[in-house]
């Protein structure tokens, strides 16, 4: 009966150095899981202001040239706004005519301040009549869920994520730092897009937009400026998914993805060095014992055979501890840190994983190097014996 | 069993100097029995075991085991009857020093169904203690050791046992022991004894004497008697 070399019997009989190894292994992973979920919940925050909500809402400040409009044409300063003015009415009636255009307002808009792990956004908040703020969160899908709606001039309602990352209260100031004592909170809603509204209080120096709540086919202001012949130049004011497309790649993507990748890099050389140092030195230790074997018959291929059964048995064993941990602390840190500070956190990241199972790969892929340089090593015992 | 044509066995062959290990003798071995091996040291007593298992091959010669020539069948055949007809004591004994006595001796096991129960009863009749089954070598004494490399090479009920120095490390009565389980072995297969200790070689079934590489005498026991 043929039968292969038992890969357990070395991991039975030296318990300590494989749980060193299993363990070293699993804490390895468990860290590079770890360290990317909580960076990442940065990212994913940041993905839902930059990337998710510019599908739904943008703003426009354009300039005259952008109108066709030229000062000088006029007699005098008053009939130059007026005629402004008039064009962009008729110009946000053709837009209301368009087709995935849902609602505009000329409207002031303050800012919002939203902290990740690294860095900080601050996006936009419109401020629009109290009849018109139902409308604009059922666009987003927004469920008031503390609170109450706006209905006094300065109330806001602030989105459940934000609420806590700035650790607001129901009733206290919004923004205080920037507004002083202008901005309440009446409510927090929850919606994907982390949307906040209110009304305004006054005026506010942050400037008027003329809001446009999109959907399908409009994806920017591109697409409304191409229907409605506007002459749109690189420095108009627009902000909207070209715009946070373009800030997300450079600032975010580019901070936290490369920092992410340098760890992920620096982590797995260590781990590749360590564990192909520890192999070599667990194999070299083994050469008498692989000799036997082949002495007594045992072909090199089932030697390999063997060794490579004990790396996967060990691999197999870092990887489903490193992982149950990892899952334990993912899931312990999003609900005592990532949640609680108002970010999104994703417990399951594929992408990770993979990036993780490909780098496992390549070091099993150069342990082969010293595998197969033992094998080749593998002498006879007539051999060692002279 | 064996038989063994013109055997000769050079070393050193770059140099201008040829070194005759085995010079070009013949030489039939029985179908079961015990065979000592006899010889001062460097007389080509291990050389010739290794060529006769497969784990050297000769310069020139042949050796036919059961009718096959050992030199033109393929490295897997080669292992399959090193895995599967013979079984090896080593001079040194090759234990695997992170695994047990019982181990050591089912780490060569072809067939694992009550291989332990067999290694078990080898292993007392070979005067390993039941409480020792569990030691590693390093916790055992060089006889000791030796005799669970014996046990290891019985385990899978070869053909033939080829033992080299089986009898080294341990002493008289040991020594005398391990011989009767070997003879008993030796009842319906082959056990191949290389020894330069001519007194454990009482009552072996045939002596083969080497000398420089040569056979310089052969005595079967009908004609000792
Ligand atoms: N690999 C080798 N290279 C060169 N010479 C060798 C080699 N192996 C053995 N020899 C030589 O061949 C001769 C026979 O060696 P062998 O090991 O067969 O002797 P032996 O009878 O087993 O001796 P001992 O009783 O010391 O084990 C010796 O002179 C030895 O030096
Ligand atoms: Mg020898």
């Amino acid at each position: 009966m043929k039968k292969g070399i038992s890969a357990v019997k070395y991991i039975r009989n030296n318990k300590r150095t494989c749980f060193v190894l299993i363990i070293a292994f699993a804490l390895t992973i468990m860290v590079m899981y770890v360290i990317n979920f909580l960076l990442s919940a940065t990212k994913e925050s940041f993905k839902t202001i930059m990337l998710e909500m510019p599908k739904k809402v943008l703003y426009a400040n354009l300039s005259d040239a952008a109108y066709g409009i030229n000062e000088e044409d006029f007699a005098t300063h008053e009939e130059y706004v007026e005629k402004y003015q008039e064009t962009v009415e008729e110009t946000e009636n053709k837009m209301r005519a368009l087709d995935g255009v849902k609602f505009v307002k000329r409207a002031q808009k303050i800012d919002t301040k939203y902290a990740g792990i690294i860095g900080m956004v601050v996006y936009e908040t419109p401020l629009l009549e109290k009849e018109e703020i139902k409308g604009y969160i059922d666009h987003f899908n927004a469920k008031l869920i503390d609170g109450k709606m706006p209905e006094e001039p300065g109330d806001i309602l602030v989105d459940k994520n934000v609420f806590a990352n700035r650790h607001y209260e129901i009733g206290g100031y919004y923004m205080k730092d920037f507004y002083g004592e202008t901005f309440k909170v009446c409510g927090v809603i929850e919606s994907d897009y982390m949307i906040c509204v209110g009304m305004p209080n006054g005026f506010t120096n942050s400037g008027w937009y003329t809001v446009i709540c999109i959907d399908e086919p409009i994806t920017q202001f591109k697409d409304i400026a191409e229907k409605l012949d506007l002459n749109i130049s690189e420095t108009e004011d627009i902000i909207d998914a070209n715009d946070y497309r373009a800030f997300y790649d450079d600032d975010v993507v580019k901070s936290i993805d490369s920092s992410m990748d340098i760890i992920i890099l620096v982590v797995m050389i260590f781990l590749a060095v360590s564990v192909i140092v520890a192999y070599v030195s667990f194999m070299r230790n083994r050469v008498s014992e692989y000799c036997l074997y082949s002495s007594i018959g045992y072909s090199k291929k089932s030697i390999y055979a063997m060794m490579m059964r004990e790396m996967i048995i060990i691999f197999a064993a870092g990887i489903i501890i490193g992982a149950m941990i990892a899952g334990v602390i993912v899931i312990f840190l999003n609900k005592t840190a990532v949640e609680p500070m108002g970010l999104i956190g994703k417990l399951v990241d594929l992408n990770q994983i993979s990036k993780i199972m490909t780098a496992i790969i390549c070091i099993i892929g150069l342990l082969q190097i010293p595998a197969v340089m033992t094998i080749n090593s593998i002498k006879t015992i007539d051999m060692i014996e002279d | 069993m064996f038989e063994v044509k013109k055997i000769s066995m050079i070393y050193d062959m770059d140099k201008d100097e040829k070194m005759y290990a085995l010079n070009g003798f013949d030489l039939s071995l029985p179908d079961k029995g015990i065979v000592g091996i006899v010889g001062p040291s460097g007389s080509g007593k291990s050389t010739l075991m290794y060529c006769l298992s497969t784990l050297k091959q000769p310069t020139e010669g042949e050796v036919i085991y059961n009718g096959k020539n050992l030199e033109s069948i393929s490295l897997k055949e080669r292992e399959r009857l090193r895995r599967e007809d013979f079984g090896f004591v080593f001079q040194k004994h090759y234990l695997v020093p992170y695994m047990s006595a019982m181990d050591n001796v089912l780490v060569a096991a072809n067939n694992q169904n009550g291989a332990s129960k067999k290694a078990a009863e080898f292993l007392k009749s070979l005067g390993i203690k039941e409480k020792e089954f569990g030691k590693k070598p390093s916790k055992l004494s060089g006889g000791q050791c030796q005799r669970v490399a014996i046990a290891r090479a019985m385990i899978n009920d070869p053909k033939v046992v080829f033992a080299d120095e089986p009898t080294a490390a341990l002493d008289h009565e040991n020594a005398f022991n391990v011989m009767k389980i070997l003879k008993s072995y030796a009842k319906d297969k082959l056990v191949i004894v290389v020894t330069h200790d001519r007194s454990i070689l009482t009552d072996v079934d045939m002596t083969v004497e080497m000398w420089d590489g040569n056979i310089s005498s052969i005595n079967r026991k009908e004609e000792i008697k």
